[in-house]
């Protein structure tokens, strides 16, 4: 992947060797040897190099950018000796599906070995005595450090509970994405982000992690990809299936969900599992926080029924503006923060509500029933629903075959055949591959 | 006492006049560098400079490693 040659450089056989048809752009970066340098004229170079530790630092280089940029393929060779006016002083090749990330990954190494690469260049003047010459700005140090991050805040946390704690994002919407700047920010050292949907145009006025060039693109991927490049000292993991979330570990949840029936299983979720969970949802002008410790009070104390969504307005349908969403998804985070930095936060004991049309406060007290099931930890979980009896739209798939039926992906929709049987089985398969989609029970024959 | 072999490139090979020797010190890095410095007229200070121990990068507060090879990296210019 990364070679040194005495020899000139041929870029069309490189090229050559990186073809791929799973690639939909190759990205190619010459250095050249140019005429001049800080008002000299240069007649030629000379490129000193330090084999051992050069080979092993370039191979570590072409790694990371492999790794960073989802690279199918990555090559590099630097110049030794000595060279002529225009010629090829480093050839970077770079292969992605995208060509967004093959654009970075080639200034990615090009920025990484001017930095860290033991080479020395030697300019050769017309009229001037050779010197050895190097960038001003980069002799400093090699790279800069976790301590100079976290410098502006380190005095207000404890950075080692943060860089340790595992902290699972449900949710990479309106309240994940200023929720997810802020944990990433801070140095929250794993993050994983579940979230099932693609961005979409009408998201982009209020989810400040996306961007127009990202419509269409799976949200916990997209947002993964951002948060780790605001700060690459942490690990970030970005989650579009559907997964048994009881598979991972964490020690903490973020619920940044928008609808009740998600938000009533993960909170029944986190009480089976024993995990601490900072719920926040907004409505218009107004928001709401709490933090869950699963045996200290939780929503079933107050009712056991889980609320229907049918009741409550939804920011896609009813409108909200990003001030209001992003206010409470950083103040979220500054209780996710204040939680894995001190054990404490200031939603145990009360849920917080603002509503920003009048800046009013309120804090109410959380109510812990005696005997309460489920903080006990003894949790039914309700299996995610497949079947409605009405009240959503129809697809009528009788005259249509399973497969063409897949290759829709529906959404939004519930399936009907004759007898709810066939559209089940396709609900259910539809579901597992991310779809908002489910069955009407009991087919036409119910209606 | 350590024995190590120094190498030097660029502007340190030019000054000392050689691309390698051996010798014995004890100390740090940085220490070792300052006493080559005298030695040889160096005009890169201490701050200006990174130390490769046995292939890798290392730091210049760190003891001599015995028997190791020592690199000074005067600042680089690759690409």
């Amino acid at each position: 992947m990364f070679s040194l040659s005495t020899t000139p450089i041929s870029s069309e056989l490189l090229t050559e060797s990186l073809q791929n048809e799973k690639a939909g752009a190759i990205v190619v970066f010459h250095g050249w040897v140019r005429d001049h340098n800080e008002g000299k004229k240069v007649k030629s170079l000379e490129y000193q190099i330090y084999k051992e530790l050069a080979l092993k630092e370039g191979k570590r280089i072409l790694e990371e950018a492999k790794k960073k940029f989802n690279l199918h393929g990555i090559m590099a060779v630097h110049r030794e000796g000595h060279l002529a006016l225009g010629e090829i002083a480093i050839w970077i090749g770079a292969t992605s599906s995208h060509r967004d990330d093959a654009f970075k990954a080639t200034r990615y190494v090009i920025d990484e070995i001017k930095y860290r690469l033991p080479v020395w260049k030697k300019e050769h003047y017309l009229h001037e005595k050779p010197e050895w010459v190097f960038c001003k700005d980069h002799h400093h140090h090699v790279h800069f450090s976790e301590k100079e991050f976290y410098s502006k805040q380190s005095a207000l946390v404890n950075q080692d509970k943060l860089k340790n704690a595992k902290v699972l994002v449900v949710g990479a919407g309106g309240l994940g994405c200023p929720v997810l700047l802020s944990l990433a920010g801070a140095g929250v050292g794993h993050i994983t982000i579940v979230d099932h949907d693609v961005v979409s145009l009408s998201n982009l006025h209020r989810q400040s992690l996306y961007s127009v060039n990202l419509v269409g693109e799976k949200k916990a991927i997209a947002s993964s990809k951002k948060i780790q490049e605001l700060n690459p000292f942490i690990h970030v993991e970005g989650i579009s299936e559907r997964v048994k979330l009881e598979h991972l570990q964490h020690d903490l949840m973020i619920d940044c969900t928008d609808n009740l029936e998600t938000k009533y299983f993960l909170h029944d979720l986190c009480h089976k599992l024993r995990l601490p969970l900072i719920s926040s949802s907004v409505y218009q002008n107004e928001g709401q926080i709490r933090t869950f410790i699963p045996g200290e009070g939780c929503l079933r104390c107050q009712s056991e029924v889980t609320p229907d969504d049918s009741l409550l307005g939804n920011c896609n349908d009813f409108g909200v503006i990003g001030a209001v969403t992003n206010t409470l998804g950083s103040l979220q985070a500054s209780e996710a923060i204040k939680f894995l930095s001190t054990g404490e936060n200031s939603t145990t004991t009360h849920t917080f509500y603002l509503n920003v049309a009048d800046l009013s406060i309120m804090k109410v007290k959380n109510f812990k029933k005696e005997g309460c099931k489920t903080c006990a930890g003894e949790v039914q979980l309700e299996e995610h629903k497949v079947e409605v009896s009405g009240g959503m739209e129809i697809l009528d798939i009788r005259n249509l075959t399973d497969e063409e039926v897949m290759a829709l992906k529906p959404h939004n929709v519930a399936l009907c055949c004759h007898r709810g049987i066939r559209s089940k089985k396709l609900a259910m398969k539809l579901q597992e591959e991310g779809h908002e989609v489910y069955s009407l029970k009991g087919g036409v024959s119910s209606l | 006492m350590s024995t190590i072999n120094v190498h030097y490139f660029a502007s340190l090979r030019e000054a000392s006049g050689l691309s390698h020797e051996e010798m014995s010190f004890e100390g740090t890095y940085k220490e070792l560098y300052l006493s080559l410095v005298q030695k040889y007229h160096f005009n890169l200070p201490p701050e200006m400079i990174m130390v490769a121990v046995d292939d890798e990068f290392s730091s210049m507060d760190e003891v001599i490693k015995p028997q190791g090879k020592v690199v000074f990296i005067p600042p680089v210019a690759g690409g």
